[in-house]
């Protein structure tokens, strides 16, 4: 026999030993690491929750770690035993006393012919009856093992991930309720999407508009990274406290400007203009409006006054225009004067010793002459203003100035291009004027004694398009200014949210609040499912506080909770706990209390409800149970008040845009500024309703 | 065919081999061990040192498997003043037809089993005149080489208690036992057995049951079986972790023990086990049988430093050491 083959029976046996030689490597070597990549797993998810790590961080770190169980589970499985082994392992299972090993050395080793290896073959093969694949490659000692190791394993894998969800991919302001209660007549919509988040969006959304219009470069720029900052935490892609820092970064570059300046000095300018304007009859409105700063009343003005300038006659323009060199020159040379007043008098804080104020005073007057030149370069020619640029333009090679010289440098090609297409229009009139010269030629002589009285003209008329210019230029700036100052709003809004998402960590402790708030709309008492969450967050507010009305004074939230509870509010103050309904002593230490104030709330809303009339009372089975009107009470309310009348769109608006108005006027504290909105967001009238 | 015939045979091996230690059995009480290595040399062509206090039916033994082979036997009692000559023979002047000539006189080494009893008590000369019996299987006296009858076996006996006036055997005369044969005293009831046996009326009957030709047939049959490459691999391995500078000896080994077993060893080893396979009745040898022999096979052959012999380290507890640490792979 050249080559000897081992019995089936026998191979079988071999292959059963090896697969069991695999799991149990997998399941002594492999489970110990694999337990332990998990524990890890469970210390990185702990350590996203704390937020010392980005999601993208634990992402990466959570494929790397499931990669490793795989390779170690691959490490441990594909090498195996080989037939010797596997043969030594049977061999050992009946006492080391089986031809078995020497069956597998034959068919490995041996091709001689020879009677003794075809029997044993034979042998080996009765010899397997003795055998035991259980004795051979034991899991006694795998289990034994697992029985330590499935604790941890349970632990590290069920127990602490229930308790700490793994990270939220789709990391969402707050998680979407999915059961609703139908009979409670509620908008799904309302809770689908986070109205914090909402809000944002939307108020990005207006601004990028804005900035469209109105705003500079950087502004757009801005608004577009703010607006995929929100992308990127709503994705989970970035964290909230690292959102926060981003936003704080966007605002802050956003404070940069080099518009205050300039503004400041127009504001000064134009003012002065205005009140050098306001003497003339023909100039008052338009000083008015330039006073106010209302831009769309200035438009306005300047349009009457281009309305009223072509229905004059040259007389009536000439005085026009004089009486408007007159303001410029008086503008100026008051702002002049300031100036100098000013400087004279930080001159005097200076020997007093008050430098700061001098110094602040003498900025002012450097404001001050730059404004008057401003107001004086209204008058100027494009000539005069060609050869002032030029001297500034060797100012600025002097001091090196590359910036100034390459913006001088544009700016003198512009006039430069302006001026030929001037010069071009100039000579059509002339040649289109040639047939009227014989005519006119009689009139020479008085053309002659006008002459300088039309340059006087000319010059007004120059210095009514430059106003008109810089005016334009000045109004742009603001409006830049405007838009800017509002991005920069938006971003210390969108820092504080994700601030406040941060201390909010999970948003289960959200979703369960608001279904607690269903529940106890219902009529219900609030769910204990929620009282550890509430318990933990009461306890949170509670203390906090408890530190701000140390002094005495109620807190912001108190305040707004005893507007809430009404004339007797104080029945409802809040239990030990802290639970979220009606809290706050003036001592900011809470007291037992029953939850919701059950008196009604004075005179805010009308009178008190007339329940002890002699009408019967009829008991209607409505849909809505426990607290809430009545039927009876909705019919007499409607008896004494009437029925709403007005669309609530309208209503709304109206509402809407007072609370808009307040809330620039800074009047709510910037923590506050928030739920305003989100409170209008939620009832704000949503399609075909 | 031949498949058959070889079962045959092994089954034959086998029942004759049960039928000579009955045989034996039916004198010596117990000391199966002793039994069954005693033959297995004999199996294995090789030869046996028997160690145990006096009493224990050393001589017995060996006396017993004389008569129970149809093979002739002599002893030789070693005495400090034993010379080689008196167990080699010697050249004696003979008349032979008027003419004086000189004819060797055969000793007693010229027989089939040889028993040197008491061999640690011959000086180192007289013990080296065994040395070309036991491995050659011949004898040389002065120019001319005489074979010794084949089948031939050397059972010497030692009595490890009476040191003094002995003369302990050298490196080279040891490695040429097969197998060191430790006789423990017997148990209670082997005790009560002897007892019954010596001093009773009665005493057996021994029949021979082997001659010398089925003797060489059945070694015929220890040498035809092949040997498991793993197996053998095994057994060089088991032999070579008993000398200190292989990489797989225990620390043990290393630590006690100054050299390790010959090559005569493992051939030792894998003949010895060869003869237990066929006595179980299997056809080839497994793990089992080279761990079963490798105690007395090796346990003369390892050379202790002074460090083992002052901790009182015996052999058989380094031999554990070894096999309980090399793995079968």
């Amino acid at each position: 026999m050249p080559s000897h083959i081992l019995p089936l029976e026998l191979k079988k046996s071999l292959l059963k030993i090896k697969l069991r030689a695999r799991i149990r490597n997998l399941l002594l070597k492999a489970f110990p690491v694999w337990v332990l990549l998990f524990a890890f797993l469970t210390l990185f998810r702990v350590f996203f929750y704390a937020e010392w790590m980005e999601l993208a961080l634990i992402e990466k770190i959570n494929i790397s770690l499931y990669l490793l169980m795989l390779f170690t589970g691959l490490f441990y499985f594909i090498p195996g035993i080989s037939s010797r082994k596997a043969a030594s392992l049977l061999d050992k299972s009946a006492d080391s006393d089986t031809v078995i090993p020497a069956a597998v050395s034959y068919a490995r080793h041996f091709n001689t012919d020879n009677p003794f290896i075809e029997l044993t073959f034979e042998q080996a093969q009765e010899h397997l009856s003795q055998t035991d694949c259980a004795r051979a490659v034991p899991f006694q000692g795998a289990s034994k093992f697992i029985l330590f190791a499935f604790p941890l394993f349970f632990v590290f894998y069920l127990l602490i991930p229930s308790i700490i969800p793994p990270p939220d991919y789709n990391y969402q302001f707050y998680p979407a309720i999915i059961q609703l209660d139908k009979e409670l007549d509620i908008d799904p919509d309302i809770s689908k999407e986070d109205p914090e988040l909402a809000v944002i969006k939307e108020d990005l959304k207006s601004l990028k508009r804005k900035a469209k219009l109105f705003g500079d470069k950087k502004t757009q720029d801005m608004v577009r990274k703010l607006e995929n900052l929100i992308k990127n935490v709503e994705r989970g892609a970035v964290q909230p406290f690292k959102a926060a820092k981003m936003a704080e970064a966007i605002r802050k570059k956003l404070a940069n400007t080099d518009k205050e300046e300039f503004l400041k000095e127009k504001s000064e300018a134009f003012s002065q203009l205005a009140k050098s304007l306001k003497r003339y009859r023909e100039f008052k409105d338009l000083a008015q409006e330039l006073m106010k700063k209302n831009e769309r009343g200035i438009k306005k003005e300047l349009l009457k006054l281009q309305k009223k300038m072509a229905k004059m006659n040259e007389k009536a323009l000439k005085k026009l225009f004089k009486k408007l060199d007159k303001s410029v020159k008086k503008a100026s040379d008051n702002l002049k004067k300031k100036s100098k007043r000013m400087l004279k008098k930080a001159k005097r804080l200076e020997k007093k010793g008050l430098k700061k104020e001098a110094k602040k005073l003498r900025k002012k007057a450097k404001q001050l002459k730059k404004a008057a030149k401003t107001v004086k370069k209204f008058n100027k020619s494009d000539q005069k203003k060609m050869k002032y640029m030029q001297k500034r333009m060797q100012q600025a090679k002097k001091q090196g100035d590359k910036k100034m010289q390459k913006s001088l440098k544009k700016e003198m090609k512009r006039m430069q291009r302006k001026m030929k297409q001037q010069q071009k229009a100039a000579n059509k009139n002339k040649k289109g004027q040639k047939g009227q010269k014989a005519a006119n030629k009689n009139k020479k002589g008085k053309k002659g004694q006008k002459g300088k009285k039309g340059q006087k003209g000319k010059k007004g008329k120059k210095g009514m398009s430059n106003m008109q210019k810089s005016l334009e230029r000045y109004m742009r700036s603001r409006r830049e200014k405007r838009t800017g100052e509002q991005a920069k709003m938006t971003a210390k809004e969108i820092r504080e949210a994700m601030k406040r998402l941060k201390k909010r960590g999970s948003m289960r402790g959200r979703s369960k609040g608001i279904k607690d708030f269903f529940r106890r709309a219902k009529g219900q008492k609030g769910g204990r499912r929620s009282s550890r969450s509430s318990k933990s967050k009461g306890s949170r507010k509670g203390s906090r506080k408890g530190s701000s009305s140390k002094n005495g004074k109620p807190s912001p939230y108190q305040r707004n909770r005893r507007l809430n509870n009404g004339s007797k509010g104080s029945r409802g103050s809040g239990s030990k706990k802290g639970s979220k309904k009606g809290q706050g002593t003036s001592k900011g230490k809470g007291s037992k209390g029953k939850g919701w104030g059950t008196a009604d709330g004075g005179k805010l809303f009308g009178k008190k409800t007339r329940l002890k009339n002699k009408v019967k009372d009829y008991n209607v089975k409505t849909k809505r149970r426990g607290a809430g009107p009545s039927r009876n009470e909705v019919i007499l309310g409607a008896s004494e008040k009437g029925f709403s009348k007005r669309k609530y769109k309208k209503v709304f608006v109206k509402y809407n845009e007072q609370a808009k108005e307040v809330l620039k006027q800074d009047e709510i504290p910037p923590g506050y500024k928030h739920l305003v909105k989100v409170y209008y967001h939620l009832i704000k009238p949503r399609e075909g309703k | 065919m031949a498949d058959e015939k070889v079962k045959q045979k092994v089954e034959q091996f086998g029942k004759d081999l049960r039928t000579l230690k009955n045989e034996i059995g039916k004198f010596i009480v117990g000391q199966e061990n002793v039994i069954i290595g005693v033959i297995t040399s004999l199996l294995s062509s090789g030869h046996v040192l028997l160690e145990g206090v006096p009493g224990l039916g050393k001589t017995m033994l060996v006396t017993t498997l004389a008569q129970t082979l149809d093979l002739p036997f002599s002893r030789i009692q070693f005495t400090p003043d034993l010379m080689p000559a008196d167990i080699i023979g010697t050249n004696v002047i003979m008349d032979e037809d008027g003419h004086k000539k000189f004819r060797f006189q055969r000793g007693p080494i010229f027989t089939n089993i040889l028993l040197a009893d008491e061999i640690n008590r011959a000086t180192p000369k007289t013990q080296s005149a065994l040395l070309e019996a036991m491995q050659e299987r011949m004898v040389t006296v002065g120019n001319k080489t005489y074979r010794l009858p084949a089948p031939y076996i050397v059972l010497a006996t030692q009595n490890p208690l009476e040191m003094e006036g002995t003369y302990p055997l050298p490196e080279a005369q040891l490695d040429r036992f097969m197998f060191k044969l430790v006789v423990s005293f017997p148990d209670k009831d082997e005790l009560h057995e002897i007892m019954k046996r010596t001093t009773g009326e009665e005493i057996p009957e021994i029949r021979k049951v082997m001659n010398g030709e089925r003797i060489l047939e059945m070694r015929q049959l220890v040498r035809a079986m092949e040997i498991p490459h793993d197996i053998q691999d095994y057994a060089l391995r088991v032999l070579r972790s008993t000398h200190p500078d292989y990489k797989e000896t225990p620390k043990k080994v290393k630590k006690f023990v100054r050299f390790g077993g010959s090559p005569r060893a493992a051939q030792a080893i894998l003949l010895a086990a060869r003869v237990r396979a066929l006595t179980e009745g299997r056809y080839s040898i497994s793990y089992k049988d080279v761990q079963e022999v490798v105690k007395p096979a090796l346990r003369h052959r390892l050379i202790l430093n002074f460090e083992a012999e002052a901790e009182g380290i015996k052999c058989d507890d380094l031999l554990d050491d070894i096999l309980k640490n090399l793995k079968e792979k």
